[in-house]
């Protein structure tokens, strides 16, 4: 594609033409970000310091006492925050190491591998509604198959799972391993790029298997963990449909359950308090904005780039 | 590796990358809440649970030419029993305005376990609601305060309906400052069922004469019905939270006072209603949280009732339920009794019911009051209390025998000229929600009762301040 400079734009006919036609193929594109995305964003920013409740018109500019309610008076705000950076705390890592270990199990050169790979990635493609419905009948306490099978094969009384409070975030987090083949097809073309010289020298140098993996490959997708890890992040902070459908909406046992997202649903669309709603998805921007600042903060310590020279 | 290979394995991937984010979007789509009032404990007045079944196929009448269309929004899906008579009878009123109007039966479910209903909150904020909306009836006045739903009163004045034709508790519900804001339809309210066959394997007298008033009686006679294997129940007495057992069900049953009629103060942390949450919490610390919570997990559905399925020998329920029980369990040999109270209580029984509301901006006011003060009408509330265990709200209605035939159905009648009502503020809504997800906090151990009760009430009479 030819440069063009402003100053040929602004003589050229011929400049000014492309100019035109290419803002108008772009502009279904800019229309759906202006009208869907860009006015959203700067409306709920300022419906953030209103009190709105959506059925009338008025909306009361109320300052900054959205924010200071939510943070300093709401007990629902602070546990649904606490059960959204628990369920990003243990799912993350959880499944970046899980992730990680079916992407080098699949790498293997087995037979059948193509089929492993599939299997693997299946569940992904399971929408989200459907999954939580027959989660809530694998993890039944007294029916459902995980605690039929403890007993009967290891007699073990198996817990309540999401019918306890202390036990429904783990089960969530468990839940959460069951789509990891999303982040496995990433990291399997991470594993793509692992140059095959490196291998070769490792082996030369006399490592084992277990050393090629950890002084070669997991360095070289450094990368790609990197990115799954800052999607993760954002992903997991948003949690909701799962636990939506599983819990009624409420969050229930004992608001074990209520994620952050849940609340500012439920705030939005169930209370009238679209400013408050507002207020709640600034915070969680604010939030994930520092969380991904600070990844990208320590990435320069341990995320690798082939293609870079060493520093 | 050739070169090739690698080559054609990256294309794969890209592929699969493709594909899996195009999967991925188009699993977000059903996940659109509407679609997501699946597995939830049975909400207010009816048992609202979905079951992931395709429609029914109903046979679509044709639209005439010349008729004026116009949208009925309700939560009452069509495979559930009241929304099955709804559509009957927005089907007769198409049939006999054939040529004039024509109304749309469209199902609107509710939102995360509330009575609100999202797509007719975002409809009426964008200014293009439906005509007509069928409502849970305590939250019109939260609505109505907030300026969303139309004022009927000339509409009904016109129509000669006055508020001596209604129970005092439905009109109340029905008006905010008042202005009159739906047009009541049915009523309902609340009592024990108990499973007499359960009682006599326990050696108790299934009588209803013999069924105690005190609810220390009550408790021990939970105990005896409950069947424990191993650390699992088989059965369950009794489990003050299913069903209709909500804090206000037992509040007044303790007979405190939710709310200060003349001041519109409202006053949860009555010392009474506290009792009645200690109570709750009782249950939970006698049979252990973590297993009754497992028990119950196998509840949901409308056709997975716990009593029809003899999980449960007792329940606390609305009179809907002996059409319930005549549809799913004809068999069940039952009784209805009064809910037991304790030293101070009282028997207690609290009433809902539902109303027809056109919403605000709706853009044939007229036609959509032509449907609703038909389906108000006294002939179609009549048929629509038959079919599903309902009352009318309009009180000479509701004397009629028919309501009373029913052994079962007239312990609910006699009951009827105590019943409470939610405290009709436009915080209602709010208060709905708060005693229930109180309710979940307390049995959980995450509030004390006292606690629990003092937070709603504070919150509730902040949010009050700019009503008064």
């Amino acid at each position: 594609m030819q440069m063009v400079s402003l100053e040929a734009l602004r003589t050229s006919r011929m400049a000014r033409r492309n100019l035109f036609y290419g803002v108008l193929f772009a502009s279904p594109w800019l229309l759906g970000i202006i009208l869907f995305t860009a006015y959203p964003v700067v409306a709920s920013f300022y419906y953030s310091f209103t009190e709105y409740t959506v059925v009338n018109p008025v909306k009361q500019f109320v300052g900054l006492s959205n924010y200071t309610n939510l943070i300093f008076k709401d007990d629902v705000f602070r546990r649904s925050l606490y059960n959204s950076v628990y369920y990003a705390v243990f799912s993350i890592p959880l499944g970046v190491i899980v992730g990680v270990g079916i992407a080098l199990m699949l790498n293997m050169k087995i037979k059948g591998q193509a089929v492993y790979r599939t299997i693997y990635f299946l569940p992904v493609l399971i929408p989200d509604v459907a999954m939580a419905i027959l989660w809530i009948w694998v993890f039944n306490a007294q029916f459902g198959i995980v605690n039929t099978l403890l007993w009967q094969l290891f007699r073990i009384n198996g817990p309540g799972w999401l019918a306890s409070p202390m036990w429904s975030k783990p089960t969530v987090v468990l839940m959460s391993l069951w789509t990891v083949g999303q982040g496995v097809v990433i990291y399997l073309a991470g594993l793509q790029d692992v140059p095959q010289s490196l291998y070769d020298a490792a082996e030369v140098d006399g490592a084992n298997a277990l050393q090629k993996t950890w002084h070669v490959t997991i360095p070289m997708i450094t990368p790609v963990i990197f990115f799954n890890l800052i999607m993760g992040m954002i992903g997991s902070l948003q949690y909701f449909t799962i636990a939506y459908v599983i819990t009624g909406g409420d969050g229930r046992p004992g608001q074990s359950l209520f994620f952050y997202a849940m609340y500012l649903y439920r705030n939005a669309f169930a209370f009238f308090k679209m400013g408050t709603a507002s207020a709640q998805a600034w915070i969680l921007f604010i939030m994930v904005l520092i969380g991904t600042l600070l990844v990208f903060r320590t990435s320069a310590r341990w995320v690798y780039y082939g293609g870079e020279e060493a520093r | 590796m050739s070169e090739k290979h690698t080559l054609s394995r990256r294309d794969f991937l890209r592929l699969t990358a493709a594909a899996a984010t195009g999967a991925v979007m188009a699993a977000c789509a059903p996940a659109a809440p509407s679609v997501v009032e699946v597995q939830k404990e049975v909400p207010v007045e009816k048992v609202v649970v979905q079951t992931v079944e395709v429609e029914k196929v109903v046979e679509k009448a044709v639209k005439p030419a010349g008729a004026l269309k116009i949208s009925l929004w309700t939560p009452a899906s069509q495979q559930e029993m009241w929304g099955e008579t709804m559509y009957k009878m927005t089907d007769t009123f198409n049939k006999e305005h054939e040529g004039e109007l024509y109304v749309e039966y469209v199902y609107t479910p509710t939102t995360a376990g509330t009575q609100m209903v999202e797509k007719l909150l975002t409809n009426i904020a964008a200014g293009t609601p439906p005509e007509c909306a069928y409502f849970d009836r305590f939250i019109v006045p939260s609505w109505a305060a907030e300026g969303s739903l139309t004022d009927i009163t000339e509409f009904a004045a016109q129509k000669g309906i006055k508020e001596d034709d209604y129970f005092p508790f439905a009109w109340a519900e029905a008006t905010w400052k008042g202005r009159l804001y739906c047009l009541p339809f049915d009523t309902d309210d609340r009592a024990i069922y108990y499973n007499k066959d359960h009682f006599k394997e326990a050696g108790l007298d299934p009588d209803e004469k013999a069924f105690p008033t005190s609810v220390e009686e009550f408790d021990a006679m939970a105990e005896k019905l409950t069947i424990k294997e191993g650390p699992r129940f088989k059965r369950m007495g009794f489990i003050p939270w299913s069903g209709q057992g909500w804090i206000y069900s037992y509040g007044w049953t303790w007979d405190g006072h939710f709310y200060n009629p003349d001041t519109l103060e409202v006053t949860f942390n009555d010392p009474k209603i506290v009792a009645a949450c200690e109570w709750l919490l009782s249950y939970a610390d006698k049979y252990g949280m973590e297993n009754v919570e497992s028990f119950a997990q196998a509840f949901g559905g409308e056709a997975q009732q716990p009593m029809d399925a003899g999980l449960l020998s007792m329940e606390y329920n609305g009179d809907w339920m002996i059409a319930h029980h005549k549809r799913y369990k004809p068999d069940m040999n039952y009784g209805v009794v009064p809910m037991p109270w304790p030293e101070g209580g009282r028997a207690a029984t609290w009433a809902g019911g539902w109303s027809w509301v056109i919403p605000a901006g709706a853009p044939n006011r007229e036609a959509g009051w032509e449907f609703i003060s038909y389906v108000g009408a006294p002939e179609q509330v009549h048929w629509y209390c038959k079919e599903t265990a309902h009352i009318p709200t309009q009180t000479k209605y509701a004397a009629d025998p028919v309501y009373t035939e029913d052994p079962h159905h007239k312990v609910f009648m006699d009951l009827l000229p105590i019943a409470n009502c939610r405290p009709p503020l436009p915080v209602g809504n709010f208060l709905w929600n708060a005693q229930v997800e109180a309710r979940d906090l307390i049995i959980h151990g995450q509030k004390t009762p006292k606690q629990a009760m003092d937070d709603i009430t504070t919150e509730a009479n902040k949010q009050m301040e700019k009503y008064l």
